[in-house]
């Protein structure tokens, strides 16, 4: 459960020392990857509450996603239309839908370990 | 087995990302101010375009009202030169300017060869003043440009005074300058009309029955004569128009 996390730490740590500077040119695309990525790992946490996390997906829809964000938002560069936007737009509903999911997972895993304890300890009673 | 590989594979996902996003925030330039959107940018490009039009219009209201400057300047100029030879021509006009051309030079001292009269002889040191004013009135009557006595320039505000010492000896001031003899008078002008009034004058009688010479010489070369400019003090000079 700890590995994820000691991967995230580590990326920023690599990230600090690197020093690898983007340019600002390509700094949106950056953004747009990023968020892309936040929706997929989100997405992740929430399939695995709900507990229909597949491994081949969501590597897939890392990189899938990250990538074609990235794309969308060059290609609306160069057309001169904000498609960035529509990437945006897209990927924030997602992900406050993701937050939302998994709040009511956690929620609910939260009551049934509860409830679990509650019958548990009844059980001992009786 | 599975489980492992997922957790693997979900940790380099992380790491990915921390990577991606501390690559993010090192890369952002820092603003001074609140954080500057993509949109926020376009807005203030659109504003500096806005901007740039305005001064695009005031650098060419600046150019139009130089070119209007330019040719103020130019007629400026012309009008400081007609200014300018105004000027000239009155400073010749009011004997400033030295001046030169053909004339007569007229050279007066005692000469104890012409035929003087006793009687008149004593009258000459009291009336000198009168015989200098009479002979350049005479010349200013009849063709003279310009005159001076001694180098001093006779002009519209001159004087030729008598005056006399404590010691009784009698002298003549020019332009409140003392002059003394010989006397030399030096007219521009017509050389023969002036010539023909100071005959018709008979002063060098006049000035021979005092017992002084009065010889004349004619310049009728280009620059023969020449006459100083006056030097002394202009009307203006020291008094200076009151308030009221």
């Amino acid at each position: 459960m700890w590995l994820p996390v000691l991967g995230l730490v580590v990326g920023v740590a690599l990230g600090l020392v690197t020093n690898v500077t983007v340019p600002v040119a390509f700094s949106s695309y950056l953004s747009i990857a990023i968020l892309a990525a936040l929706d997929t790992v989100l997405g992740g946490i929430r399939a695995s509450l709900e507990k229909s996390f597949d491994g081949a997906v969501f590597l897939t829809g890392f990189f899938t996603n990250t990538l074609v964000a990235a794309l969308l938002a060059y290609i609306g560069n160069q057309l001169g239309v904000d498609l960035y936007l529509a990437a945006v737009v897209a990927f924030g509903v997602r992900l406050f839908n993701n937050i939302a999911a998994i709040r009511r997972g956690v929620f609910l895993l939260l009551r049934q370990r509860k409830l679990n304890r509650e019958n548990a300890a009844s059980r001992a009673q009786s | 087995m599975q489980r492992k590989s997922l957790i693997l594979g979900v940790s380099a996902i992380s790491a990915a990302l921390g990577f991606m996003l501390t690559v993010q925030i090192t890369s952002r330039p820092s603003y001074s101010g609140n954080s500057t959107s993509y949109i926020d940018l376009r807005t203030q490009v659109d504003e500096l375009a806005q901007e740039h039009q305005i001064l695009e219009n005031d650098i060419s209201k600046a150019n139009a009202q130089l070119d209007e400057y330019q040719v103020a300047k130019e007629s400026g100029s012309s009008l400081q030169q007609v200014l300018l030879n105004d000027q000239k021509t009155v400073e010749q006009q009011a004997g400033i300017t030295p001046v030169s051309g053909p004339g007569i030079v007229i050279t007066i001292e005692y000469d104890p060869s012409v035929p003087a009269v006793p009687e008149d002889m004593a009258l000459y040191p009291s009336m000198q003043d009168q015989m200098l004013a009479e002979t350049v009135n005479t010349l200013f009557g009849n063709g003279a440009t310009a005159i001076s006595i001694n180098d001093q320039r006779l002009v519209t505000t001159s004087s030729i005074r008598l005056v006399s010492g404590l010691a009784g000896i009698e002298g003549v001031n020019v332009n409140k300058v003392p002059i003394t003899m010989p006397y030399e008078i030096m007219a521009v002008g017509n050389v023969q009309t002036m010539q023909a009034a100071l005959t018709v004058e008979s002063l060098k009688d006049y000035y021979n029955m005092m017992g002084v010479g009065f010889k004349v010489a004619a310049h009728t070369e280009k620059n023969g004569v020449q006459v100083a400019g006056y030097t002394g003090a202009l009307p203006g000079q020291w008094a200076k128009e009151g308030n009221g």
